[in-house]
């Protein structure tokens, strides 16, 4: 390419955009809608990660030691207990706390411990953290060989529900913007083709006068790219806003939730929307001048 | 310059358009190509801008064969070759003097000799005059002077013609053959297909006869005769 021919392609691109504006138009919606799509299910896998692996985190495993435990071995359980691997924390809560915690959720009205005959019926146990939501298991199941351990308890099924639905989510996220990105390449193709198709003669003459295959691509290339760049930046745009707007409704509801906030994510995602929509736009340029330059 | 070896051109829709054609064309010739519509005369063409591939045989062009050409090196042959057609194939939504300097553009050529030269080809053509007008404004033999200009803009050793005087009145066609003689002065090697028997008549140059996808005559001095 000779750099005073650059000039020529622009002009010939922009030429194009002007003279199809319609098609321009539709065509950088449909891919602003695609990746504006792909973004939400981003942003939804990005949230359902968090959210999953945020309350798998706060998942706590239950070591109830045996009744009968005598005072002095209790605190050996506990040591067993934190060199088990994986391992992050182990609390003791003395049956006198947990009895404490019993008697708060009936009331104050009631004497818990005068009703049970002056006996504290419950055990001690150790509340422990794993350094990572999938060490849960494991764990849990080290810690039930431990001499005077009685039962553990740590919401296996919670666990492993929530890992499901993450995983889930990340398919079917994946599959969709798989899809989408065909559907977005296919309808940039469809429009440059119709470019393309206008200037069936132009290209026709280019080629008997000896034009080169990428002369009479560039300006194609650079109108697919130009659809896509306006494409992804329409997208961010639309998803900065929306999704703002959404995670300031969702945090006033469900405070609790700890939610990937706007300005973080969304930056990131622009990278990957505005690469996305150059590949989009320059692949299906590519894909439909492709056949006419088969002579 | 040009050399057809037993050429033989099938279609895919199984139609022969060549058989086993042996010619060869010098540099600087004046060429007639006759023959009915359907004896092959614009594949010939089309097989020597490489615009089809011979089935069997070989064309080569400046010592070259065209099917072994690699897809890099297609424009460079064409750049050898001016192709004009019957139906001009202009531009329409461009002027004259942009649809000759377009054949410039195309090959990248610095546009301060763009400027130099178009308009000393459109003075060659008789269209000096004409420069910024659109080719639906023109005459059907001003359009097809538009197209000549543009097939030699580029001065190419060869200039080919496919009918070029099939959509004019006979005195325009006959400025349009005395155009093409004079750019065969300057050296260019010049091939035209046609069936106006009037002009090869007249002129009395090469004449390569074909019927059938065969040829049937090749004479120095020819005219055009309806084959027995």
């Amino acid at each position: 390419m000779k750099l005073r021919t650059v000039g020529y392609y622009f002009r010939e691109t922009f030429r194009s955009v002007r003279h199809h504006s319609w098609m321009t138009v539709a065509a950088i919606i449909t891919v602003a809608i695609s990746l504006f799509i792909l973004g939400i299910f981003s942003l939804a896998v990005v949230n359902a990660n968090q959210v999953a692996t945020g309350l798998v985190s706060e998942l706590e495993i239950a070591a109830f030691l045996r009744v009968d435990t005598p005072p002095e071995v209790v605190a050996q359980v506990g040591d067993a207990i934190r060199r088990v691997p994986g391992v992050q924390e182990a609390i003791l809560v003395p049956k006198e706390e947990g009895l404490q915690q019993l008697a708060a959720q009936f009331g104050e009205q009631h004497d818990l411990l005068q009703a049970l005959g002056g006996v504290n019926p419950l055990p001690d146990y150790y509340r422990v953290k794993a350094v990572a939501p999938d060490r849960v298991e494991s764990i849990a199941r080290s810690i039930e060989r431990i001499n005077y351990v009685e039962s553990v308890n740590y919401g296996r099924d919670v666990v492993g529900r929530l890992l499901e639905v993450a995983a889930w989510v990340q398919w079917l996220g994946m599959a969709a913007v798989v899809m989408l990105a065909v559907a977005a390449v296919a309808l940039v193709a469809n429009t440059i083709r119709l470019a393309v198709m206008t200037r069936a003669r132009e290209i026709a003459i280019m080629k008997y006068v000896g034009a080169t295959n990428w002369f009479i691509r560039w300006p194609f290339f650079l109108q697919g790219l130009f659809l896509g760049l306006v494409g992804a930046g329409v997208a961010v745009v639309c998803l900065y806003w929306g999704y703002n707007w959404v995670i300031a409704r969702m945090q006033l509801a469900l405070p609790f939730l700890p939610l990937v906030t706007g300005q973080e994510i969304v930056l990131q995602l622009v990278g990957l929307l505005v690469l996305l929509g150059m590949v989009v736009g320059s692949l299906g340029s590519l894909i439909s001048v492709r056949r006419f330059l088969q002579v | 310059m040009i050399q057809f070896y037993n050429v033989t051109k099938i279609y895919p829709t199984g139609v022969y358009a060549l058989r086993d054609c042996t010619a060869g064309i010098e540099k600087g010739e004046f060429v007639f190509l006759v023959g009915p519509s359907g004896a092959g005369k614009s594949t010939f063409l089309r097989l020597i801008f490489r615009e089809e591939l011979a089935t069997r045989g070989q064309v080569l062009v400046g010592g070259r064969s065209v099917s072994r050409l690699r897809p890099r090196e297609v424009p460079l042959l064409r750049r050898q070759i001016g192709v004009v057609f019957q139906d001009f194939r202009l531009l329409e939504d461009r002027t004259v003097y942009e649809n000759v300097a377009f054949a410039m553009q195309v090959l990248e050529r610095p546009s301060k000799e763009i400027r130099q030269r178009v308009p000393r080809v459109l003075q060659m053509v008789g269209l000096a005059a004409r420069a910024n007008i659109y080719p639906q404004h023109l005459s059907g033999g001003e359009q097809q002077r538009v197209a000549i200009a543009r097939a030699i803009i580029n001065t190419p050793p060869i200039l080919v013609a496919d009918e070029p005087t099939g959509n004019l009145d006979p005195d325009t066609a006959w400025d349009i053959l005395q155009l093409l003689l004079e750019i065969n002065k300057g050296g260019t090697t010049v091939i035209i297909a046609t069936h106006n028997r009037e002009i090869v008549d007249r002129l009395q140059r090469r004449v390569i006869a074909l019927g059938q996808g065969r040829i049937l005559r090749d004479e120095a001095k020819g005219v055009y005769r309806r084959e027995a």
